[in-house]
């Protein structure tokens, strides 16, 4: 029966019985339009449809005006979709409705899907553009607001007592706050906050809603959902959409949406937090690792500069420092600057230990040897055979002078820059620290007349590559050449140009931590004494 | 700017071996040399006494004093001398500013180091 009903036939099919039962509505019309026959789904369909009475008004509009020879009609009957098929013979045409619901329903469905995924995607992409918790939130909710709701909220676990929260309307811009809110106040959302998984959507009576979940201005609320945002084992935060009251409210394949979305959200934001998290983490334990910054101290000059191997790491394996004398009667200062061999991280670690342990050894800082080889127990034997090289200068100011007491463990001497321009190396020398099962070392005693300089420097000065070709090292002799011409400046310009001069050497190359510390007796100073007792102060 | 790093065991007779370095010591080369004498050490056990032949060492900064140091106890700690030979005046210069000298060519071994291990 239906194989036979769907066969197209030349001749007018209006009088058998099969025909009649056929499942597929189908009508014969003749060419002014009036109905010959219909078969039994045909008059289901168009109730008031009759043979003799014309198709116009008798069944729907688009066949009736489509009647003719030519094409296939597409239209809806109720609730159905059918696609009127044509089979002419003579001057009439059958016409037969085959039902095309499921089929426009899943089309439609699937272009839905289709525009979800490419959105979701999107999503991502634009989610997972800044790893910034604030910017994130703001995307979060920009999307929200568009896609899924006529306005949404997006709350951060609470950091300190207040939310951090984003609202943004649609066709609006997202706004920043902290809110100081109760979050039990909205059903779910306190839930939704701690991230009990899986916490289902729930629908909220939006008179029950408390007044900050609603954006200034937002007019009565019809709906309200709130999603959690999972992030990656700990709670994201929470996702509040709101409709308007004119809108319907959320099917639950939105609301599936949704959800969908909040995974993407919630991961981005968890990323966020993450390296937020870990951030503030490296900056707390590198601020401990920075060179210090360095001044006047007990009437002489000191100036730091520091530049690590790697571009773009603040820390590696050159330090230096500057201690105040400990005791109340020295009047003796302490600077120390080093090299520990490796770069990086590691590096940084080992010095961050050294300059701990020198700091607990001040004590001893009026004996260089005594120090030193208390460091060297310290340290002593590591596994990956690390050391340190590095270089103690005990500074006191006598009168206009600086006196000094120079020690270099397995370090390039300091050089001397006299006030007329001569450059002497500090006859120190010594064993490096960490390795050796015993050290020895041999100090020097250096006095600074006022406008001189004692320039503690890292092998990486000296070793830097550049140059015309860019192989070339800076070498010894462009370092005296450069501290020469240092004579009687102030220690802050010396650190300065001899790092610059260096910098413009290696140009684009890579290069090795590089440090350089400068102690130097200041010009045109008078001592002062204060309060008529003591050893008085010395005034910059 | 780095040149590499080669580093070839030869045995010289039934009890010494020589090692040729050629390239630079540094950083970016540092585990190469050890790994080689770590090896090596193993496999012949009746090694006494390792050369190191240094005359092709170009550049040796911090890292490669330290590979050094590691040799010397991978070589030492097993009973076994060792002996920096053909040093050039820049591989001198880098021992003598360190204090590194005694410690880690073959007088070290009679002396102090083997007081150590």
């Amino acid at each position: 029966m239906a194989d036979r009903a769907r066969t197209a036939r030349a001749t007018p099919v209006d009088g058998g019985r099969e025909w009649a039962a056929a499942p597929i509505a189908a009508l014969v019309a003749d060419g002014s339009g009036v109905i010959r026959s219909l078969n039994e789904a045909a008059r289901l369909l168009f109730p008031a449809a009759e043979p003799g009475r014309p198709l116009a008004g008798t069944v729907a509009d688009w066949l009736a005006a489509a009647h003719g020879p030519d094409g296939v009609a597409r239209g809806e009957v109720g609730a159905q979709s059918f696609a009127a098929h044509p089979i002419p013979h003579g001057d009439a045409v059958t016409w037969w409705l085959v039902d095309e619901t499921d089929a426009r329903s899943a089309r439609e469905a699937l272009a839905r899907e289709q525009e979800r995924t490419a959105f979701l995607s999107d999503a991502s992409a634009a989610l997972l553009g800044s790893l910034n918790l604030e910017r994130c939130m703001e995307v979060a909710a920009r999307l929200a607001a568009e896609h899924l709701a006529d306005a949404a909220l997006v709350l951060a676990p609470t950091h300190g007592g207040t939310f951090p929260a984003v609202t943004c309307v649609r066709g609006g811009e997202p706004t920043r706050s902290r809110l100081e809110i109760d979050p039990d106040e909205l059903p779910g959302l306190g839930e939704a906050l701690q991230g009990f998984p899986p916490v289902p959507s729930r629908w909220l009576d939006p008179d029950a809603a408390p007044r900050w979940v609603l954006p200034a201005g937002f007019g009565p609320v019809g709906s309200i959902v709130v999603t959690p945002l999972p992030g990656h084992g700990v709670p994201a935060g929470a996702l509040v959409l709101l409709r308007r009251g004119d809108r319907e409210s959320f099917t639950d394949q939105e609301e599936l949406f949704a959800r969908l979305f909040a995974a993407r959200a919630g991961a981005a934001m968890s990323a966020a937090r993450v390296f937020a998290l870990q951030a503030s983490i490296t900056d707390t334990l590198m601020r401990e690792l920075l060179p210090p910054t360095l001044e006047q101290l007990g009437g002489v000059e000191f100036a730091g500069r520091y530049r690590p191997a790697r571009d773009g790491e603040r820390i590696g394996g050159d330090f230096y420092d500057v201690h105040s004398a400990i005791t109340a009667d020295s009047g003796e200062s302490l600077a120390v600057l080093g090299d520990v061999c490796g770069k990086g991280l590691d590096a940084a670690v080992l010095t961050g230990k050294i300059r701990t342990t020198l700091r607990a050894l001040l004590p001893m800082a009026g004996d260089h040897h005594r120090l030193l080889d208390l460091l060297n127990r310290t340290l002593g034997h590591n596994e990956d055979a690390r050391f340190v090289t590095l270089v103690l200068a005990s500074a006191r100011r006598e009168g206009a002078t600086v006196r000094l007491r120079v020690t270099s463990a397995g370090h390039p001497p300091p050089l001397i820059v006299r006030a007329d321009g001569r450059v002497e190396e500090a006859d120190t020398r010594g064993s490096l620290i960490g390795v050796l099962p015993e050290i020895e070392s041999v100090s020097a005693d250096v006095t600074l007349n006022p406008g001189e300089t004692c320039l503690l420097y890292t092998d990486g000065i000296v070793e830097a590559r550049g140059g015309p070709l860019g192989d070339a090292m800076f070498g010894e002799e462009r370092l005296h050449q450069a501290v020469a011409e240092c004579a009687s400046m102030p220690a802050d310009a010396v650190v300065e140009r001899v790092q610059m001069l260096a910098s413009q050497w290696i140009g684009r190359g890579t290069h090795d931590d590089m440090a350089v510390l400068a102690i130097t007796a200041p010009r045109g100073q008078h001592l002062a004494a204060v309060g008529g007792h003591g050893r008085g102060r010395y005034t910059a | 700017m780095t040149n590499g790093l080669t580093c070839t065991w030869r045995p010289l007779d039934e009890s010494t071996a020589g090692v040729a370095i050629v390239g630079d010591l540094e950083f970016a080369t540092a585990g190469v040399l050890l790994r080689l004498i770590i090896d090596r050490l193993a496999g012949h056990p009746g090694v006494r006494e390792v050369r190191l032949d240094c005359g092709e060492i170009g550049f040796c900064d911090s890292s490669g004093l330290s590979e050094l140091v590691k040799v010397h106890r991978a070589v030492v700690g097993t009973g076994r001398r060792l002996h920096l030979d053909n040093r050039q005046p820049a591989l001198d210069r880098l021992l003598i500013l360190t204090g590194t000298a005694r410690y880690l060519t073959g007088e070290a071994a009679d002396s102090r180091a083997l007081r150590d291990s």
